[in-house]
C-alpha cells in the first residue's frame, strides 16, 4: 500500500469529497448535496470541478466505483472511499489538527466560527 | 418544466466539450446526469442561473488540471488568469461595478422579458402535433372573409378539395353549470368528434371522442379542460365517468384535455357536435355557424391548398348561386391566424427594447472608457513587459464578458419579475400570453445577448485604450492616457445615446398622443353609470323564442322598478365588446340578392336599450312594448345606414329584407320606424358601420347582455340584479359582470399597454442618456481643471464657467436631438399602424421631446458645471 502521507496535502475540494464519502457510497449529485448540507450551503461544488477532482481521486485509487449499483438506480454512477482513501482522509485530518493545535498554542484563536460549524 | 431541464442538459452536454477529451469520455454522461439532477425542480430562471454557474465552473475546471490527484498545480492558463484578474478589478471598484451591472441588468432584463413574450406568442410552435400542418379555413365574398362555414359547405370543401388529412368543425357554446353554490356560466365548444385527433392532442386522463360519440342518439359525453378539472373537481383522479350537469342535462365526463389546449380561446369543455340531416341539407348552405380547422396532408403547401379550395368554391358557386355565388374559400396557418392581430405591436416592442439595450451598452462603454483612463499606467507597464495588442484586447474583452455575464445573471432576475408583470398586466386578448415561459430559445437568447453586448461595449474601449504606439503609451502614462481622442469618442457615444433616446421618446410620445386622442372619442353613447352582465337561457328550459323573449322582458322590467335604476334593457351585441360580430346582407324592394348586396351590422335589443345607453333618437320612433311577435316586423337603423343606403330621402317607412334567416322570422320583410345616432362598434378608432336594430320580442335570442343605468355606483347594483334573477329562475348564473366604462376601457387596453411599455423604455433611455452626459461632462471638467483655474484667475466669474460647461452639455444634446429626430422621422412609418389621430410628424410630440431632452441634458450638465465653478484657482494651478 502507498504511504498515505505522500498524498498530502489535499485540496479543499478533495478533502470535502472524501469526507462526503466517508459514511457511504454516493453518486455525483449526492456528493454535491451532502457537502452543501453539511456546510449549510457555504461550500458548493460545481459539476465540472467535482468530476475533475473525482477523476484525480480515482486515478490515485483514493476512491473507486463499486461494481454493483443500488437496485433501482442503475443510471447513476456511484463512488466509494477505498481503504487507502480512508487512510489519506485520516492522515489529512491529523495534519490539519496538528496545524490548528500549533496555531492555538501561539495564541491564535478563531474570531468566530463559520455558521455551518455551529451545532444546531 | 421537464422540457427545459432536458434542453439545459443538452446544452450542458455541448459545453462539456470544454473539458479534455479523456475526462469527457470517462464521466461525460454521469456529469450530465448530475447536472440534470441539480436542475430538476428549479423554475425557469433558476435553471438559467444554474447553467451559467456550471458553465463558468467548467471553464475553470478546464484550466485547473492541477487539481487532479495530489500533484502540484500547473501554471494558470491565461484565460483563467484574465477572468480572475477581471473579477478582482470589479470587486475592488464596487461603485463602478454596481452601476455597470445594474445598467446592463436593466437592458438585458427588459430585452429578455420582451423576447420571452415574443417567443411565447410568435415563435414557439403551437402545442399540437406538427402544428405547421394545421390551417384555419376562411370563407366570404367582397374581400370580407369570415371564419364561419355552413355545415354543407364545410363538408364539401374539406372532403372535396383532396388536400386535407382531416378536418374538424367547431362552434363556441356556453352552458350553465349547476352544482354546489351559485350557478356559473361556462364557455366551451361543440366540436365534431375528429377535433382532438386533427389537432393531435392526447388527453391527460381518460379518452377523447371517437366516431361513435358523434352518432345520433349516442350517450351525452363531455371532455373537460385542465382548468375546469382542477377548479370544479379539485383535480380528482377519478373524474372519468363522473357526471357534469350542463344546462340541467347530465353529461358523462370521458376525459381531461391537455392543459395547453386552448381552442377556442377560453374553452372549458368540449361536447360532440352532431350535424343533423337537416343541418347538412342544401337549404342550409346560407346558415354559417361553424368554424373549421383542418390538417394538411404531408407535403401539401398552402398555395396548393388555396388552389384546391378555390376549385371547390367555384364549383359550389355555380351549383348553388343563391347562397354561394362569388364566395371564396381560403386557408391560413392556424398559428398565423391566432397571432396576426398582435404581431406588429410585439415586433415594435422588441425593436424598442433593443434600443434600450443599445443605450445601456453605450453607457457601459462610456463607463469603461472613463475607467480605462485611470488604468493608463497599468496598460503601459503591461505593454512594456511584452504584452501584445491582441493580448491586451483579450484581457479587456474578458473583463467586459465577465461584466456581461454578471449583467445577464442580474438581468435574468429582472426579466423574471418583468415577465410576471407583463403577463399580469398584459391585455387578456393577447393570444397565448398565459403560455409564456422561459425555454431553450430564451436561454440561448440571453447567452447571445450577454456575449454580443459585452463585445459591443467592450470592444470600443479596448481598441481605444490599446490603439496607439507603445512608446506613446508609456510616455503619456503619467497623465491622462485617453486625452483628447478619448473625450471625442465619449462625446460621440453620448450623442448616439441621446439619439437613441430621442427615437424612443418620439415613439412613446406619439403613442401617448394617440391614446389621449382615442380616450376622448365620443362613442355615441354615454358609458358612465351603466352596469352590464351576461345571461344565457338554456334551450332545454326556454324552448320557444316567445318564452325566452318573455323572460328577458320580465327580468328587465323588474330591474327597472328598483330604486336608483333609470333604465334596464337587454342587448345581443354590446358595443365595443370584441367577442361579438353579427352582420347580414340585405336588399331593398326590387333588388336581387347578389355578391354586391350591401351589408349591415345587426343588434337585437329590448325597447329601453336606447334609453339605458343614452343613444339619441334622430327621426321616427324607438321600439316599444307593442313591437312583439304578433305585430308588424320593424327595425331601427343608425344614421350611417340612413346616409349610405337611403341618401337624400326619409328612411322612415322604407322597407328592407335581411339576407340572414333569423329564428322564427316570418317574412323577413321589415319596415324602418326610426333612426338613431351612430355608435362605435368595433373600436373607438373605427368608423361606425351601418347598423340595424331588431326588437328582441321579434327575434328572441337565448344569450344576451343586460345593461342597467343606475343613479349611483353601478357595481353596487350587482347583488340586487343577482337576487332579482334568482327570484325568476334560481339556476341562471350571471357572468361577465362589467361596467360600461370598463368595456370601453378594455377596448383600448392594448394601446394603453403599448404606451405604458414604450413610456417606461423611453424613461429608462433618457435616464441612461442623462447619466451619460453627466459622466462625460464630469470627465471633461476633471481634465480641464487647470484651464478653469486660469480662467478664474484672470477674471472669469463662476457664472461664466457654469455657462461654459452648460453650453457643452447643450451642444451634445442638440447633436443627439438632430440625429434622433431625423431617424425618428424616417422610422415613423413603422409606428403608423398603431397611431390614432396623430401623424408620425406630430409637431407637439417633437416639441415635447425636444424640451424633455433639453431639460435632462441641462440637469445632467449642471452638477459638473457647478463643480467646475467651485474650483479654487490656486489649487488648480499648483497641481502637476
Amino acid at each position: 500500500m502507498d504511504d498515505a502521507l505522500s498524498y498530502l496535502p489535499l485540496s479543499p475540494q478533495q478533502f470535502q469529497i472524501l469526507l462526503a464519502l466517508s459514511d457511504g457510497d454516493r453518486h455525483g449529485y449526492g456528493i454535491i448535496l451532502e457537502i452543501a448540507e453539511r456546510t449549510a450551503g457555504s461550500v458548493r461544488l460545481g459539476t465540472g470541478t467535482l468530476y475533475t477532482a473525482l477523476a484525480g481521486l480515482v486515478d490515485s485509487a483514493l476512491i473507486a466505483e463499486p461494481r454493483r449499483r443500488p437496485a433501482g438506480d442503475e443510471r447513476r454512477r456511484y463512488y466509494r472511499l477505498t481503504t487507502l482513501g480512508r487512510a489519506v482522509l485520516e492522515a489529512e485530518t491529523a495534519r490539519l489538527d496538528a496545524l490548528v493545535k500549533q496555531a492555538r498554542r501561539k495564541g491564535v484563536t478563531a474570531l468566530g466560527r463559520p455558521a455551518w460549524s455551529r451545532p444546531k | 418544466m421537464t422540457g427545459l431541464v432536458d434542453v439545459a442538459g443538452r446544452l450542458y452536454g455541448i459545453a462539456l466539450r470544454l473539458l479534455p477529451r479523456e475526462l469527457r469520455d470517462r464521466y461525460g454522461d454521469d456529469m450530465r446526469q448530475t447536472f440534470e439532477d441539480r436542475a430538476a425542480g428549479r423554475h425557469g430562471v433558476g435553471v438559467g442561473m444554474l447553467f451559467i454557474a456550471e458553465f463558468v465552473d467548467l471553464v475553470r475546471a478546464r484550466h485547473r488540471p492541477g487539481s487532479r490527484g495530489g500533484q502540484r498545480r500547473h501554471p494558470v492558463g491565461s484565460l483563467t488568469h484574465d477572468i480572475r484578474y477581471a473579477l478582482r478589478l470589479l470587486y475592488r471598484q464596487p461603485s463602478f461595478t454596481i452601476v455597470a451591472v445594474v445598467t446592463l441588468a436593466l437592458g438585458i432584463g427588459a430585452t429578455t422579458a420582451v423576447f420571452t413574450v415574443v417567443n411565447g406568442v410568435l415563435l414557439r410552435p403551437l402545442p399540437y402535433h406538427e402544428p405547421d400542418r394545421l390551417v384555419q379555413l376562411f370563407h366570404g365574398r367582397n374581400g370580407r372573409l369570415s371564419m364561419t362555414y355552413s355545415p354543407p359547405n364545410y363538408r364539401d370543401v374539406t372532403t372535396g378539395s383532396g388536400v386535407f388529412a382531416g378536418a374538424t368543425a367547431i362552434t363556441p357554446s356556453s352552458a350553465n353549470l349547476i352544482g354546489n353554490g351559485d350557478p356559473q356560466q361556462l364557455n366551451g365548444a361543440n366540436v365534431t368528434t375528429s377535433f382532438f385527433t386533427v389537432l393531435g392532442a392526447t388527453p391527460q386522463r381518460g379518452r377523447v371522442f371517437v366516431d361513435a360519440d358523434g352518432a345520433e342518439g349516442a350517450p351525452a359525453v363531455v371532455v373537460v379542460s385542465d382548468g375546469l378539472w382542477r377548479r370544479q373537481f379539485g383535480a380528482r383522479a377519478d373524474i372519468v365517468g363522473s357526471t357534469l350537469r350542463l344546462d340541467g342535462k347530465p353529461f358523462t365526463v370521458i376525459g381531461v384535455a391537455p392543459p395547453d389546449l386552448t381552442i377556442p380561446a377560453g374553452a372549458e369543455y368540449w361536447r360532440p357536435l352532431i350535424f343533423s340531416k337537416d343541418n347538412l341539407s342544401d337549404r342550409q348552405r346560407g346558415a354559417q355557424w361553424v368554424g373549421a380547422i383542418a390538417r394538411l396532408k404531408p407535403g401539401v403547401t398552402l398555395e396548393q391548398t388555396n388552389a384546391a379550395m378555390a376549385i371547390v368554391a367555384r364549383h359550389l358557386s355555380d351549383q348553388y348561386p343563391n347562397t354561394n355565388k362569388d364566395r371564396v374559400m381560403t386557408a391560413m396557418r392556424l398559428h398565423d391566424r391566432i397571432v396576426r392581430g398582435i404581431r406588429p405591436a410585439l415586433l415594435i416592442l422588441l425593436g424598442a427594447v433593443t434600443l434600450v439595450l443599445l443605450v445601456a451598452c453605450v453607457n457601459v462603454a462610456n463607463l469603461l472608457l472613463a475607467r480605462a483612463n485611470s488604468r493608463a499606467r497599468e496598460v503601459a507597464v503591461r505593454a512594456a513587459v511584452g504584452a501584445g495588442r491582441a493580448r491586451l484586447i483579450q484581457q479587456f474583452l474578458v473583463e467586459s464578458v465577465v461584466l456581461g455575464v454578471a449583467g445577464a445573471a442580474a438581468g435574468l432576475a429582472v426579466a423574471y419579475w418583468a415577465i410576471r408583470g407583463l403577463v399580469a398586466l398584459g391585455p387578456s386578448r393577447i393570444p397565448r400570453l398565459a403560455e409564456v415561459g422561459v425555454d431553450w430559445r430564451v436561454l440561448l437568447f440571453v447567452v447571445t445577448v450577454a456575449v454580443a453586448t459585452s463585445v459591443v461595449f467592450g470592444l470600443v474601449p479596448a481598441l481605444a485604450t490599446t490603439g496607439r504606439s507603445f512608446a506613446r503609451l508609456i510616455s503619456t502614462a503619467g497623465r491622462g492616457l485617453v486625452g483628447e481622442a478619448g473625450t471625442r469618442l465619449r462625446r460621440t457615444l453620448v450623442v448616439a445615446e441621446m439619439a437613441l433616446a430621442v427615437i424612443l421618446l418620439v415613439a412613446a410620445g406619439l403613442l401617448m398622443r394617440s391614446y389621449q386622442r382615442i380616450s376622448h372619442v365620443d362613442p355615441g353613447f354615454s358609458p358612465d353609470h351603466v352596469l352590464t352582465f351576461a345571461i344565457g337561457l338554456p334551450e332545454s328550459k326556454y324552448k320557444t323564442s316567445a318564452a325566452a323573449g318573455g323572460f328577458v322582458q320580465t327580468f328587465v322590467d323588474s330591474l327597472a322598478t328598483r330604486p336608483g335604476v333609470e333604465a334596464a334593457a337587454g342587448v345581443f351585441g354590446l358595443p365595443l365588446d370584441d367577442s361579438f360580430t353579427a352582420s347580414s346582407s340585405f336588399t331593398r324592394p326590387g333588388e336581387a340578392d347578389s355578391a354586391d348586396s350591401p351589408s349591415v351590422g345587426m343588434r337585437i335589443v329590448t325597447p329601453d336599450y336606447f334609453k339605458a345607453l343614452r343613444i339619441p333618437l334622430r327621426a321616427g320612433r324607438l321600439f316599444d312594448g307593442h313591437d312583439d311577435e304578433t305585430a308588424a316586423e320593424v327595425v331601427v337603423i343608425n344614421e350611417e345606414a340612413a346616409r349610405r343606403y337611403w341618401p337624400g330621402m326619409n328612411p322612415i317607412g322604407q322597407q328592407l329584407h335581411l339576407g340572414v334567416r333569423l329564428a322564427e322570422a316570418r317574412s323577413g320583410q321589415k319596415t324602418i320606424v326610426g333612426v338613431v345616432g351612430d355608435v362605435k362598434w368595433n373600436g373607438l378608432d373605427a368608423t361606425p358601420p351601418p347598423e340595424v336594430y331588431l326588437p328582441h320580442k321579434q327575434h328572441a335570442v337565448d344569450s344576451l347582455t343586460i345593461v342597467v343605468r343606475t343613479a349611483g355606483e353601478p357595481a353596487a347594483f350587482v347583488p340586487v340584479a343577482r337576487a332579482d334573477l334568482a327570484t325568476l329562475d334560481r339556476e341562471l348564473p350571471i357572468s361577465a359582470v362589467r361596467t360600461m366604462d370598463e368595456v370601453v376601457g378594455r377596448s383600448i387596453v392594448e394601446r394603453r399597454f403599448m404606451m405604458l411599455l414604450l413610456g417606461i423604455f423611453a424613461a429608462v433611455a433618457i435616464l441612461l442618456a442623462a447619466i451619460g452626459v453627466y459622466g462625460v461632462l464630469a470627465y471633461i471638467v476633471s481634465q480641464r481643471t487647470q484651464e478653469i483655474g486660469v480662467r478664474l484667475a484672470i477674471g472669469a466669474s463662476p457664472a461664466d464657467v457654469v455657462r461654459l460647461f452648460l453650453r457643452e452639455g447643450v451642444a451634445l444634446a442638440a447633436a443627439g436631438l438632430l440625429i434622433g429626430v431625423v431617424s425618428a422621422l424616417a422610422a415613423g412609418r413603422v409606428l403608423a399602424s398603431l397611431l390614432f389621430g396623430v401623424t408620425t410628424t406630430d409637431p407637439l410630440t417633437f416639441v415635447g421631446v425636444t424640451l424633455a431632452l433639453g431639460i435632462a441634458a441641462l440637469g445632467a450638465s449642471y452638477l459638473p458645471a457647478r463643480r467646475a465653478a467651485a474650483v479654487d484657482p490656486m489649487t488648480a494651478l499648483r497641481t502637476d
